[in-house]
């Protein structure tokens, strides 16, 4: 009967391995390890995974030797010990998972009532027994651990190596030695080695625990990785989980597949799993110390579900009819009148999306003045001034019969006198606003409420799908696209100022420069496009030199060098260009490299004499620094007013 | 147990028993017709007994009496039993039969017995003439490609259906007969030397101990052979396909056959049996694996589409492309009904037509399908009760239901369904999240007849996962299933193609 029980294939005791090892980077390993080592959570992360393994192997090894070897006492007051560590563990698990799904996808869910849900699906799958916990965590590890990984892989396309500097983060004694508390996060793997009785005779504990381990330990890393690079450090600081973001920007297509959903999806089966785990080691520990335990199963499944669903009844929390929601696709910030801010909040109105554009015949219009009376009735623009974003929210409620949602908001505009008091705190409200997505786009207007009052979606019935197609970065050639993660981000980040484009109701052309978060000029066209050029980022700009046009596209990054030789110190921006000829000669194109590095150095410039850094150069010579004291210490703004900056471009055919 | 009342030689105590037990006079299909014989110590009474209607009474009267009257019975030395069984022998399937409780339990079956005076025996016939329809074509497992015949309600026409695909003497069909009352016969089907002698001791236990006094079905003994009869999900695979069950039985599979039931029974059945078709074998392989994929998206479809319609809706409509929400949020405006409400009355009524269709008679069937698709499509619509993108997904969840290869399955699913609904709508995301770790914590803590139901996908015991999911080529099916431990795990060598191996130089012995 005893050999029935061995019910741990590999596979089985491998998954479980890898998943107490892992789950913890939805909870608190990544604020944990941001917190410590700052930009360096990364290197704290590969150096306590790195340890642990060795840890991990050497318990191992000792396990083989010694078991069946130990005495019943020792065996008792071990149990006794594991029992109550997985009961803690299971607890303080419940409570971080639930602050995560609130935090995520539940913000008015009691906590009560989604751990209720987990509980009752944690009991039922502890009641059917081990062979229920191991093979739900063999059935589901594989496709969290793949979807996770996707998720980083998906990342790398926001990353930004500069992000990782200063390397040493917050120093060494940190990274290393505080660091080292991250071991702790991995102790739940050590302890389930009680387990290892299980497991079928002719698994190889030791490999497979170790691949398990070792699976978990690079995917943890992998994430903290990318998540540090698509984050700037000072944002970092004040995360409580950076993957999330990370996942709600990424897009696995245009329209479908949010990373998000499927992270959320991981998290909850990432939970399941965990609490079953926990409280199945719990009652296989305090079976050995009381045997009593557990026996009438069927009458506490019941017990359980009775209760559970009689919680379940008393109401969907976060439950919401979809014809309820007023949804919000854009929002305009201007100064207001008799409060600080004018908030226009543009509502979508789906019932008009049949026959958008009406134009009104009636006989007084015509002419010129036909233009006016045409109408976006496709959405409903309401105004309202308030001291800050919530207070207008609150006063929107009560202007509408549904409830505002910002979850499809594709377009937040912010006035230029607005700008030039700084939005950064606008931006990163909205950016940590649990409905916002971090992808939203961000622009500047002569005045946000009349820029919405004014759009008109030409070619297209639908004012959110204008937006979203409006503000790609290929069809706007004068004018950077950012998003508001972004824009958070560089806001935030000391070494690379944002930029913004500048948008009237007709056109997407100009771009606004900032320093710490304020606007400190608005340029035209023009500049949008050298920005775009200097960026890395330009798609075939049509630009004309001497007697040809060319169709010029970004060939890589720009790449920055310091020549310490010159007088004032010159710092050269090398951008490689690739020109397609469209009309005349190919020998034009010296001329074009010679006007286009002319008129990039005129723009980089201009953008040192009013201080500001829009291309991150600031960043490279941090990723020269080993501690953020030292990059503190710098004073970047300062400093770059001292280098003679030029641009240095080389145009490929 | 009772005693059993052994037959004497005085006629008139049998015929007494006989009258008394069948209730001759009222059983108006009991027929007992009385004779004399004669042997060569004189004549001697006797009578046959049979039911009307079950018997060859053709075969009774033409050969059996007449054999017996005609000729007459003059043999010396020879005992009067010894001299009727000797005679009858010859003209068909005979047996003598020595106590009452076994003559009751033949004339049942279909036999005619026969008494004579003197003889401490009795005579039973095999002349059974059971009335039933003939082999026809399946109508759950319909296939284009293979074969067209299925199982009926004769147990022993079911029997040489599979023994005409299988042509082994290996093939062993135990009778084992079910019911105190109704002795139905249950013909245990397996491969002596392939299948695991413990999975056939266990079901012939089973079956064995089985204390009922009537069988009326297949179900019924599934039923009775299952561990969990309120399980969420069928355990047991019911086919009415003799060559899906000749193949299940070469796979070292049990197959139980019961009379008076078109279906026959496999043990143990695991999830992946219920997902594949008989069709599957008769296309190529890229076919059958597209097919195999698009049934596995139905039964996603079936059993997830409306919870998670329901979860993402309610909870997270920031999933949604905005265009798409922005439909939905224009095409519910009009209706009153909640989300969950809606969908439960479509459901419901989906279920419903399906549930009808079953039971109304051919001519009005099409009557039945514009009456739904008016009801539940267009005027549901346009009276403004549901909205046309809950038809919609009520309508591929429902043509999810009806693409499973097992009707059995197809309503599991849909109990499932309502149940992943009703958790959705609870809890969103993580309610559909709890819903699927209790059904996979059920699913997969089950076993049948010792074999893991969701095995090899858990717990894995090496058979390649994808391989049992999607479908290989006959030439690379060169194991039986591990988890059935069978005699013999190897189903075909290595290299089935030997004509490969001559053709590219190989040993051409």
């Amino acid at each position: 009967m005893k050999e029935q029980r061995r019910y741990l294939g590999k596979w089985e005791f491998g998954c479980l391995v890898f998943h107490a090892c892992f789950y913890k980077i939805f909870t608190t390993y990544p604020p944990k390890l941001f917190a410590i080592s700052g930009t360096a959570a990364w290197i704290s992360a590969l150096y306590t995974g790195i340890l642990f393994l060795v840890v991990f192997g050497g318990v191992l090894l000792c396990l083989e030797k010694v078991s069946g070897q130990l005495p019943k006492g020792v065996i008792i007051t071990g149990n006794l010990f594991l029992a109550i560590y997985w009961i803690f563990s299971a607890g303080n698990a419940l409570r971080e998972f639930i602050g995560v799904l609130q935090m995520v996808a539940f913000p008015r869910s009691p906590g009560w009532f989604l751990g209720c849900v987990l509980l009752l699906g944690v009991a039922v799958t502890v009641l059917c027994g081990g062979r229920a916990v191991y093979r739900m965590h063999s059935l589901t590890v594989l496709g969290v651990g793949v979807a996770m990984a996707v998720i980083a892989v998906l990342g790398i396309k926001y990353a930004e190596p500069a992000y990782l500097t200063p390397w040493l983060g917050k120093g060494a004694g940190q990274v290393f030695g505080k660091g080292l508390s991250g071991l702790f996060l991995y102790t739940d793997s050590l302890l389930i080695l009680q387990l290892a009785p299980r497991c079928r005779r002719e698994v190889r504990l030791t490999k497979t625990a170790l691949i398990g381990a070792i699976l978990a330990v690079l995917l943890n890393v992998a994430l903290i990785l990318v998540s540090s690079m698509s984050h700037s450090s000072l944002l970092s600081k004040t995360s409580a989980n950076l993957i999330y973001p990370l996942t709600k920007a990424a897009y696995f297509g245009k329209f479908w597949s949010r990373m998000d959903a499927i992270y959320l999806v991981s998290l909850m089966i990432s939970a399941f799993l965990y609490l079953s785990m926990a409280l199945h080691l719990f009652f296989l520990a305090i079976k050995k110390v009381k045997p009593i335990l557990l026996r009438r199963k069927k009458g506490a499944a019941a017990l359980c579900m009775v209760g559970v669903l009689t919680l379940f009844l008393t109401g969907c929390y976060d439950s919401r009819e979809v014809e309820a929601a007023a949804y919000t696709i854009a929002l305009g910030i201007d100064q207001g009148e008799t409060e600080p801010y004018r908030y226009t909040f543009q509502l979508s109105n789906p019932l008009e999306l049949g026959g958008s554009m009406e134009t009104e015949n009636t006989p007084q219009s015509s002419g010129g003045e036909e233009e006016d009376a045409k109408e976006n009735k496709t959405v409903s623009n309401i105004t309202i001034e308030a001291e800050d974003f919530y207070l207008a929210v609150n006063q929107l409620k009560s202007h509408l019969s549904k409830e505002p949602d910002l979850s499809h908001l594709k377009l937040l505009v912010f006035s230029t006198d607005v700008a030039k008091e700084g939005v950064l705190s606008h931006a990163s409200l909205l950016f940590w606003e649990q409905e916002v997505r971090p992808s939203t786009n961000v622009c500047l207007a002569e005045s946000a409420g009349e820029f919405l009052k004014k759009v008109k979606p030409t070619l297209e019935q639908s004012t959110a799908r204008y937006y979203e197609l409006f503000f790609q970065s290929r069809n706007t050639p004068y004018a950077p696209v950012v998003e508001l993660r972004e824009f958070v981000s560089r806001g935030t980040d000391g070494g690379w100022d944002p930029v913004l484009p500048v948008a009237t109701a007709e056109k997407l052309s100009g771009i606004g420069i900032f320093q710490e978060g304020k606007l400190v000029a608005a340029m035209d066209g023009k500049a949008g496009m050298l920005y775009r050029l200097l960026s890395g980022n330009a798609t075939e700009i049509a630009v004309r030199a001497g007697e040809s046009s060319f169709l010029v596209s970004s060939g890589e990054k720009p790449k920055f060098h310091l020549d310490t030789s010159t007088s004032p110190k010159r710092i050269g921006v090398r951008t490689t260009l690739k020109a397609k000829l469209i009309s005349g000669s190919k020998q034009d194109v010296p001329v074009l490299a010679a006007q286009l590095e002319d008129e990039m150095t005129a723009f980089l410039r201009e953008t040192v004499r009013m201080k500001t850094d829009v291309l991150g150069i600031g960043d490279w010579m941090r990723s020269g620094m080993l501690r953020e004291e030292e990059w503190e210490n710098f004073h970047w703004r300062d400093e770059l007013a001292k280098f003679d900056i030029v641009s240095q471009t080389k145009v490929k055919e | 147990m009772t005693e059993r009342i052994k037959i004497t030689k005085k006629l008139s105590e049998s015929r007494e028993y006989i009258a008394a037990r069948f209730k001759l006079g009222t059983n108006f299909d009991f027929v007992l017709r009385d004779f004399k014989i004669r042997f060569q110590d004189g004549w001697a009474d006797g009578f046959l007994i049979f039911f009307d209607g079950m018997v060859d009474k053709t075969f009774i009267n033409r050969d059996l009496m007449r054999g017996l009257l005609q000729g007459g019975t003059e043999e010396k030395g020879m005992s009067r039993e010894q001299t009727i069984f000797e005679k009858m022998t010859p003209l068909g399937p005979l047996r003598m039969v020595q106590d009452f409780d076994q003559v009751e339990e033949d004339v049942s079956f279909g036999h005619c017995v026969i008494f004579v005076d003197g003889c401490d025996c009795a005579f039973a016939a095999d002349v059974k003439n059971w009335r039933g329809r003939s082999v026809g074509q399946p109508l759950q497992e319909a296939s284009l490609s293979g074969p067209q015949e299925a199982f009926n309600e004769v147990i022993i026409t079911d029997l040489a259906l599979v023994r005409k695909i299988l042509k082994t003497p290996s093939l062993i069909a135990e009778n084992i007969p079910v019911g105190s009352e109704s002795k139905t016969p249950c013909g245990l089907l397996y491969i002596e030397g392939v299948t695991n002698r413990e999975l056939v001791d266990e079901v012939r236990r089973r079956l064995q101990e089985i204390d009922v006094s009537y069988i009326f079905s297949s179900g019924d003994v599934e039923m009775l052979l299952e561990d969990k009869s309120f399980f969420p999900m069928t355990h047991t695979l019911r086919t009415e396909r003799p060559d899906r069950a000749a193949a299940m039985l070469a796979e070292g599979k049990v197959v139980l056959l019961v009379q008076g039931s078109p279906f026959a029974l496999v043990f143990p059945t695991t999830a992946t049996d219920l997902i594949e078709v008989s069709e599957d074998n008769y296309v190529r392989v890229s076919e059958a694996n597209f097919m195999r994929l698009i049934r596995l998206g139905g039964i996603f479809l079936a059993l997830f589409l409306p919870g998670i319609f329901v979860a993402v809706l309610l909870f997270h409509q920031e999933m949604l492309p905005t265009d798409l929400l922005l439909a939905i949020e224009a095409s519910r405006e009009p209706v009153p009904f909640p989300l969950v409400a809606e969908l439960v009355l479509m459901v419901l009524a989906f279920e419903l037509i399906k549930e009808a269709s079953i039971r109304v008679p051919s001519p009005v069937g099409s009557t039945l399908g514009i009456i739904g698709g008016l009801i539940l499509g267009q005027a549901a619509v346009e009276a403004g009760i549901v909205s046309p993108l809950l038809i919609i997904v009520v309508s591929m969840a429902g043509l999810g239901s009806f693409a499973m290869p097992s009707v059995s399955l197809a309503r599991s699913v849909s109990l499932l369904q309502l149940g992943f609904i009703l958790f959705g709508a609870i809890a969103g995301l993580l309610g559909i999240v709890c819903g699927i770790f209790i059904c996979g914590a059920v699913l997969s803590a089950s076993e049948t007849f010792g074999v893991p139901f969701l095995s090899p996908l858990t717990p894995r015991n090496g058979d390649s996962v994808f391989g049992t999911l999607l479908i290989k080529p006959i030439w690379k099916k060169e194991l039986r299933p591990r988890n059935l431990r069978t005699q013999d795990p190897v189903k075909q060598p290595h290299i089935s193609r030997k004509w490969m191996a001559q053709r590219k130089g190989g040993d051409n012995q």
